[in-house]
């Protein structure tokens, strides 16, 4: 990709944020032209401040989306053919998974490496971090296999660290300090990631061609959803997140993203720069650091390496949640790692953009606070504020009633609606156009999965909300939320176990809404759709990690498998098929 | 008749020979090629605060040393 002349680049990035702060400013302007009608008093202004914080949030994502539907992924003018000469590896990070899933993914990929008649040489390193004693026995008996299988002698590696200091970040980092001197470059993935043996060749290359890259990003596109939240999340990421990725990609430059997985580094560039220290402190501020990858790659940046997010890539895949309750365990962790950057963003010599995303990694968590905010000073504002005075005039015998500014009220709700829904419409309009939309069961479908996305996530999004708001305060009154391990598979969940998640939320509607009906009538309505969903949320996360077969949400991965996937359901299926007259590993090992 | 010779089978025949112990402490164990990898600075010596005070309040000069009056 060529680097973008840099006063475009402070163009489009000042462009951006110019319409973002302006739609900020036009909410908080109506907001106190609302307020003022019975007289402006400071929760008023409290209230136009948090609207004013919150719209900003939502215009910038908006506006990203915006920027992302003016241009075409498109592959670097570097992209070439030629013989790959440095050697390389594949690394891929396990913590107590299912070992013949994640092993029979390494299987999958070597396979699809091979079947492009490649001779370049690409190692696979297994670096667990498990500390379950069984599955780690099993991790080493189906290496053996894996190895037997892939004819790998020499070329597969595994081992085990005793101690699992510094979690993943420390995982990668003992690899290199340990075996790093070995190799060129290295493709970092998660036990749930597949790549196409193609795309990881062109990542190489692409590598190879530009010497001042340090790190290579894909836009991984989630496979193998099941369930109605599943699928949401893949259609989501299959259909919009390119758009808003395409628009991240024009505005960051040479400073993009590290996504901690899919990825390809520069080993010698990721060693000299991406060593992490150990912050001051406890956890969750202090300790280590938890969301490393946006630190690696702030710090590859700081170092002058090009960190390159190339979204015309195709042929990279990973799994995500089945269900809210996975989905929530999954953004605690984020939320004390985006939250702990509070004590990186001013690091020394950080590029500015680096610091930038920081600032959007903590924004993306605190906002529900504001919107939180905005609702709880809303139904308590009729309570503080001052009666209205409908004789103003002394002597004046008839009352005087004040404007109604509701108007205004309306027209910030539709605007507000109107950035939320606006982005996808345009995404699914373009879609249609372009033809993009066949991959998506046609035009007519794509759109019916647009709306019922956005019908879909307004019903969760309240749920989120809480659940993010809970992980905030936790990580402020210095929990820390540790590492559990994902859940991966099927992820059905019972209405006992939704209910024993979220019985809390069910509570703090019922409490919001009572108290918006005795409180703040008035605005008992416009609660009603953040209300009933968090009233209702443990039906709604059984309904929603239920398995889903309709045509809504179809992504062109579920239309056509991907070869990778293909290969990989295959070796799977065999190797969960015990060999005729194999012995049994457990007998094999002690025998 | 004999059965034409194949390298792979062959070395995958040696790889089911070994057992999972004896693999991963041989050829399935990382390469011994150590590069380093030092720990950056993410973190000023001071936080902000005593640093802000720090530029605030006026420069002290070092005392000279016992020697330099001699």
């Amino acid at each position: 990709m060529t680097p973008r002349p840099t006063g475009a680049l402070y163009a489009l990035r000042g462009l951006a944020l110019a319409l973002a702060a302006i739609a900020g400013l036009v909410a908080f302007w109506l907001f106190l032209q609302f307020g003022d009608a019975d007289g402006l008093d400071l929760l008023d202004v409290a209230r136009a401040l948090l609207i004013l914080i919150s719209t900003l949030w939502l215009a910038w994502g908006a506006v990203q989306a915006l920027i992302g539907l003016t241009s075409q992924a498109k592959a670097p003018p570097s992209d070439t053919d030629a013989p790959i000469r440095g050697r390389s590896v594949i690394l891929m990070p396990v913590y107590n998974e299912d070992p013949t899933t994640t092993f029979t993914r390494v299987a999958a990929m070597d396979a699809s490496i091979a079947a492009t008649g490649d001779p370049a040489r690409i190692d696979v390193a297994i670096l667990s971090d498990t500390r379950n004693p069984e599955i780690a026995q099993r991790e080493e008996t189906l290496f053996a296999r894996l190895v037997a299988e892939r004819d790998a002698l020499g070329r597969f590696f595994y081992r085990r660290r005793a101690q699992n200091t510094g979690k993943k970040a420390g995982n990668i980092e003992e690899f290199i300090t340990r075996s790093g001197g070995a190799y060129d470059y290295a493709l970092i993935l998660d036990a749930d990631s597949l790549m196409e043996g193609e795309t990881i060749l062109r990542m190489i290359r692409r590598m190879e061609a530009e010497p001042r890259l340090g790190l290579l990003q894909t836009l991984p596109k989630i496979t193998r959803a099941q369930s109605r939240f599943g699928r949401a999340m893949q259609f989501s990421a299959s259909f919009f997140s390119p758009v808003f990725a395409r628009g991240l990609a024009m505005m960051q430059g040479e400073t993009g993203p590290f996504w901690g997985h899919n990825a390809l580094v520069r080993v010698r560039a990721f060693a000299e720069s991406c060593g992490l220290p150990v912050l001051r402190g406890a956890p969750p501020f202090g300790g280590h650091v938890m969301s490393h990858d946006y630190v690696e790659a702030a710090l590859l940046a700081r170092a002058g390496w090009v960190v390159r997010l190339d979204d015309d890539l195709e042929g990279s895949y990973e799994e995500g949640p089945e269900n809210i309750v996975d989905h929530a365990k999954r953004d605690r962790r984020w939320c004390q790692g985006n939250l702990q950057h509070s004590r990186i963003i001013g690091a020394p010599g950080l590029r500015p953009w680096s610091r930038f995303v920081f600032a959007q990694g903590i924004m993306a968590y605190i906002a529900p606070l504001f919107w939180i905010g905005f609702l709880i000073a809303s139904i308590i504002a009729p309570l503080v504020a001052a009666p209205v005075n409908y004789f103003p005039v002394p002597g004046w015998p008839f009352p005087y009633f004040p404007p109604s500014e509701a108007s205004k009220a309306i027209g910030l709700a539709i605007g507000i609606f109107g950035l939320l829904l606006l982005p996808k419409v345009l995404i699914a309009t373009r879609a249609a156009m372009t033809g993009r939309a066949q991959g998506f069961g046609g035009a007519q479908i794509a759109f019916a999965s647009t709306l019922a996305e956005l019908a879909f996530s307004s019903l969760t999004a309240p749920i989120l909300l809480l659940f993010t708001t809970r992980s905030v305060f936790q990580v402020f009154l210095g929990r820390d939320g540790g590492w559990p391990t994902n859940n991966r598979g099927d992820g059905r969940l019972s209405l006992s176990e939704s209910f024993a998640a979220s019985h809390w939320i069910t509570s703090t509607g019922l409490i919001g809404l009572s108290a918006t009906y005795f409180l703040a009538p008035g605005l008992f309505l416009w609660l009603l759709p953040v209300g009933l969903p968090m009233i209702f949320a443990p039906v709604l996360l059984w309904w929603s990690s239920q398995p889903s077969r309709s045509a809504l949400m179809t992504t062109p991965s579920e239309l056509e498998t991907p070869e990778v996937l293909t290969l990989h359901d295959t070796i799977l299926a065999r190797w969960q098929t015990p060999e005729p007259g194999a012995p049994n590993p457990q007998v094999a090992r002690n025998g | 008749m004999t059965a034409p010779f194949s390298p792979v089978a062959a070395r995958q025949t040696a790889t089911r020979a070994l057992s999972p112990e004896a693999l991963l402490a041989g050829p399935g164990a990382l390469p011994d090629a150590p590069m380093a990898m030092p720990a950056q600075e993410l973190e000023h010596p001071q936080g902000l605060l005593r640093r802000m005070i720090a530029a605030l309040l006026p420069e002290r000069f070092a005392a000279p040393s016992a020697g330099a009056r001699l």
